[in-house]
This record gives C-alpha cells, structure tokens and sequence, in this order.
C-alpha cells in the first residue's frame, strides 16, 4: 500500500476519533497521534529540524490544553446519544466523501499530490465541524489546532520558510495558550458538547 | 538604526516590560501613554531614511530592517500611518484610566499594536496573516478578562479569524507565483476567492458580521472597541497593500463589482439594522460594518482618489469609533457586570448622550463632522461609476442617519434612571469627550489639514490606481 493512503487513513481515524469521542482528554490523545503523523508527513518535505519542531510545538499545545483541562473541578461527560453518534459520523463521512469528490489529477495551482490534499481537506473540514459541533472552549480551541494542522499539512507542500514555520508554531501555541486561559478561566460546562 | 528598532521592536519589548508590571496599572498607563505620544511624535518629526545629528551624535534611520530574508519596512510615506496608530492609541489608553478595564489591556494592547504594525511593515505582505493572527491571540485575555462574561462571542472572533489564516496564506501562495498578468484567469480564479474569503472574514464582511455585533454587547465594551478599531482598520490597509502587490486583479471582472456590491450592501444592511438595535452596543458594531463598507467602496473605486479618500477617513473612523465607546462606556455604569443598554439609558441629555450622538453622527457622515467630507467625495465618485450602487449606499446612509435623529429623540426624554453613583453619573463633565467632539468638529471643518498626510500614504499605493 502507498505511504500516502496510510497517512490519509491514520489522519482520518483520528479526525473521526476526535469527532465522536466526549472525554476531551481522549480527544486531546487523538490530536497528539495526528501531531505524530504529520511530522511523519513533513519530515520527508521539509528539513528533520523544522519537522520536529511541528511536533514539539503540536505536541506542547496539547501539553497545555491537557494541564488545564486536568486543573479544572472534574466533570462528567455524558455520552452521545446514539442519534447523535450517527450524525457526527455521517458529517464526518460526508466530509472524507467530499474530499474523494475532487478529482485525482493533478490540480495546475497547487502543486501537492492529491492524497495529501485530501487528508488536508479531511483534518481541517473535520476540525471546523469540531470547532462548530461545541460552545466548550476547549473542543472549540481543539478543533482550531485541528484546522490548522490540515492547513500546515497542504503548506509543507508549497512553503519550506523557517520564518513562517516559527510564526505558524507561535500561532499554534498562542491559540493553545488562549484555549488554556478560556478553560481555567471562563469554564463552560463541559456537558454542552 | 532601522525604523523597524524604534517603532516595531522597541515598543514590544515595552509592552513584554509592562506585563510584568501590570498590578500597577496607574504605572502602566501612564507609561504605555507616554511611549505612544513619543512614538508618535518620532513618527512625525524624525526624518525615515535620513540623518539625525544629536550634539555629537548621528543616527541614521534606515527604513529597511531584514529578518531570516524578510523585510520589515517602514518608509517616509508610512509616517502618517505610524502618527495615527500611535496617536490613537495613545488616547484609548488615556480613555482607559477613565474605565476599570483589565490589567491586561494595556500590555495586550499595546503588543497587539505593535503586531499590526508590523504586519502593515512586512513584505511580502503574505507574512502579514500570521502577524494579525498573533496580534489577535494576544487581544483575547483583555477583551475577555478572568470570570467576566461568557466565551460565546470571543470564541467565534477566534474562530471566524482563525479560518482567514490558511485561506490568505495558500491564496496568497498561488497568487505569488503568478509573474506578470496571468493569461488564463480561471487558472488563478480559486486563488481569488481564497484570498477574498480570508479578507471577507477579516473585515466582518455579511455573513461573516456576526462577531463584530456580538463582541461589544458579551465583552466589556471599551477594551472592545479599542482591538475591534485596530483590527478592523489594519485589515484594511492589509486589503489596500494586497491589491497595490496584484494590481492585475483589479482587471478580473467581478473583483471591482463585487467589492462595491458588499460595500454598499453593508452600508444599506448595516443602515436598516440599526433601526432594530435595542441595545446600543450593538449600534458601536453596526458602525463599524457600516464604516467598513464606505472603505470597501472607497476601494472598489480603482482610483488614486479613492484610495486617498480611504486614508483620508481613517481618523475620523477611528475618533468616531473610540467617542462612541467611550460614551457608551462611561453609560454602562456597572464594570464588573455586563449590562444591557437600551435607548433609554441616554435620557437625561449629558455631555456623554451627546458625545455618543456626535460620534454617531460622525460616523453617519453628518455635515460639518468628520467623516463627511470624505464620505460625499466617495458617493460623488461612486455616482459617476454605477447610479444602483450610489442609490444602495445613499439610502443605507440616510436610514443611519434618520436613526441618529431617533436616538437623539431618547436623550431629550424624561430619564428614567434611579440609582447613579455619583463618581459614575454621567452628566459629569468628561475632558476626553469634549475633546474627542472638538476633534471630529475640527476633522469635519478643516479636511484640507488631513489631506496632505492623506495623499503621502496613498503615494505607496499607486499600482492601486493603474
């Protein structure tokens, strides 16, 4: 099997994990594993170095979004319903359908191989339905990383710049840092998922 | 010495400095106040580019400072610019003194300053996304101070500019690879719409308003409008240094038409919405999408005249702006708890109702105040390119203003207010309303004084007008 439908199935599992799951901090796990991938991906785009710090910076927000998580009073967090379980699988699904639905040749604008594309499109789609399925500030904050790790995915491809991967891992801590603040500060109920 | 030194990395490093002092807020203002009008004043005086002798010292002000093959670039024709970021700032945060605002404010602010400055400063202006993302980041713990207010509208200006991040910066990626006018459009045409979206998002552009309405009435309002005003009037500039980099977009068709038509759907939209507001926090976010969508005409225009009318509005926007917050500010009484407030709170007529109504009224285009002149060169210029689109933005502008004259008819009405403490009444006088009204009264009489300035910064952008 090609690497690349690897990378695409392991980014979608953990997209879908992180969609369905209820206990944030499961969820946090998943985008650690997606942190993982996507160095796995970078690494042979870009220099080892500026792969790592990917990593280390993905992995470092987690870090600070787990700690908050973990210093807030503790919380229940009740399970989906089944109706709702089918919903945010179908949105998940229609969203891996969507992004099959391009076509497999070689976009002239953008030069990154098609699959790559899809496991983009496929993380940042399903970080927005994250980001747009919860008012918690965490999974909200969650489903931002989750986007932009997409987005970072399509933009290795393009863009080998130390500036602006230092400027995206400084965005990823700030949006982290803001996630963490929210969550010890402005706690929502966390059952409002 | 580079420019870059005394207006970018110098007042960062202040703002890290102030962070640590932030329990002592009187020190803090005070000092971020100074700085700014230093700053500003610097700005205005010291020769960019030239030599300054001091005694026996010379420093040489080099406009051009390189960062890991990045340029950071602020040239003479950006003094104007520099004289107006700082200078306004400088009297949010005198406002601040006048509101309990969050020990945050003054260091966030001021970062988050520095940021937009540098994002106006760098090149290539892709690099400006992460800039305003960051300065954006830093703003969330002073627009949202700890245990005040509900996340739900931070949260979706977090995410609303979040989603303009990747949308700029792949657009932006294809559209720089493009050299010369490209022969197919269509090759470039999602590029467009990428980089259109992510500005769409970042200027609060229908259906993507929500937040600017929704910020002032869940966040304490002051701290608000000071980041919404920054935000708002950067991404302009950014939209500005955007067009000025591709000036072959502008001879995609639906890029012009499409601009005017959200301009003047904003003015109309933002015009007829006011006549509903029941709180006037509300109307502080309706003003700026409707400020937003004279820019965006102003723009759509395609002339050096446009542009220069653009610049030429931009004190007025943002005195306006700050007036009405800090009216508004200074009715909401309570700083601990967010209050609604209706109309009816600007009853009794006071020097607060009535530098609201001005500021209002400024932002209106109401003759003799500050927005007006700018505002009738734009609806004359947009007349003479499409009558629909100058009868859309003419009517929208007349609902604001018949609106101006229903608030007005609140504050003339018998109060009904009960419980004032006396430090907080607000028919106290307040030195920085009367300031602010005597200098959008002055903007409005004097527009030649502004025009110079005006017309310096329009000369960086004369692909714009090509």
């Amino acid at each position: 099997m090609n690497l690349a439908w690897i990378h695409l199935i392991l980014f979608s599992l953990t997209a879908l994990f992180a969609l369905l799951e209820t206990d944030p901090r499961l969820r946090l796990v998943a985008i650690a594993v997606q942190y993982v991938v996507l160095f796995w991906v970078v690494s042979t785009l870009l220099s080892l170095g500026l792969a790592l710090v990917k990593l280390i910076v993905g992995w470092t927000a987690v870090a600070l979004l787990g700690a908050s998580l973990w210093n807030v009073p503790k919380v229940s967090f009740p399970a989906f319903s089944w109706s709702q379980q089918v919903f945010r699988l179908l949105s998940g699904g229609m969203l891996i359908g969507l992004s099959f639905s391009f076509s497999s040749a070689p976009i002239p604008w953008l030069p990154i191989e098609t699959l790559y594309l899809r496991s983009g499109i496929i993380l940042a789609g399903c970080g927005l339905l994250l980001n747009g399925f919860s008012r918690s500030p965490s999974i909200s904050i969650l489903g931002l990383l989750e986007i932009l790790s997409g987005f970072e995915l399509i933009y290795a491809f393009l863009v080998d710049s130390v500036l602006m991967t230092g400027m995206l891992a400084l965005v990823t801590l700030g949006l982290a840092g803001v996630g963490a603040y929210l969550i010890l500060f402005h706690p929502l109920p966390e059952n409002q998922i | 010495m580079s420019t870059a030194w005394l207006w970018i990395i110098l007042p960062l490093i202040s703002a890290i400095g102030l962070w640590f002092l932030r329990q002592h807020q009187r020190l803090t203002t005070g000092m971020s106040i100074g700085l700014c009008i230093l700053l500003a004043l610097a700005a205005a005086i010291l020769p960019v580019g030239g030599t300054l002798r001091l005694g026996g010292w010379t420093l040489e002000l080099s406009p051009v400072l390189t960062v890991l093959g990045r340029q950071l670039r602020l040239a003479g024709t950006d003094r104007p610019l520099l004289v107006l970021f700082y200078g306004s700032s400088a009297l949010w945060f005198l406002g601040a003194t006048r509101h309990n605002v969050s020990s945050f404010f003054i260091p966030h602010g001021l970062a988050s300053l520095v940021l937009m400055i540098a994002a106006l400063a760098v090149e290539p202006f892709i690099y400006s996304a992460p800039l305003i993302e960051l300065a954006i980041i830093i703003s969330i713990p002073a627009l949202l101070p700890p245990n005040q207010a509900s996340p739900r509208a931070t949260l979706r200006f977090l995410t609303l500019q979040s989603l303009a991040l990747p949308l700029l910066l792949i657009g932006g990626w294809v559209l720089g690879q493009v050299e010369g006018v490209p022969q197919k459009i269509e090759t470039v045409l999602p590029a467009i719409l990428m980089v259109g979206l992510g500005f769409a998002l970042w200027l609060a552009v229908f259906p993507f308003h929500t937040w600017a309405i929704m910020l002032p009435q869940d966040n304490p309002l002051f701290p608000t409008g000071f980041f919404l005003s920054l935000v708002s009037t950067s991404s302009f500039l950014i939209v500005i240094d955007f067009f000025n980099s591709f000036p072959w977009i502008r001879t995609v068709a639906p890029v012009s038409a499409g601009l005017q038509l959200v301009g003047w759907l904003m003015v109309l939209l933002a015009g007829l919405w006011t006549f509903f507001v029941t709180d006037l926090r509300r109307v502080w976010g309706l003003g700026l999408i409707f400020d937003s969508g004279f820019g965006l005409i102003a723009l759509s225009l395609g002339t050096f005249q446009g542009v220069t009318l653009f610049l030429e509005t931009l004190p007025a926007r943002i005195l306006g702006l700050f007036l009405i917050a800090h009216c508004l500010a200074n009715l909401q009484h309570s700083h601990n708890k967010i209050l609604p407030l209706p109309p009816e709170r600007l009853a009794p007529a006071s020097w607060t109702s009535l530098g609201f109504l001005m500021g209002y009224s400024s932002l209106g285009g109401l003759p003799l105040l500050a927005s007006f002149p700018a505002r009738q060169g734009i609806l004359f210029a947009l007349a003479q390119q499409s009558s629909s689109a100058m009868i859309g933005a003419l009517l929208g502008n007349l609902l604001f203003l018949i609106n101006g004259i229903r608030l007005f008819s609140y504050a003339l009405r018998p109060s009904e207010e009960t419980v004032v403490s006396p430090s907080e009444n607000p028919q106290t006088f307040d030195g920085l309303t009367l300031i602010a009204i005597i200098g959008l009264l002055g903007l409005g009489l004097l527009p030649g004084f502004f025009l110079q300035p005006a017309w310096q910064v329009a000369r960086s952008f004369l692909n714009l007008a090509r």
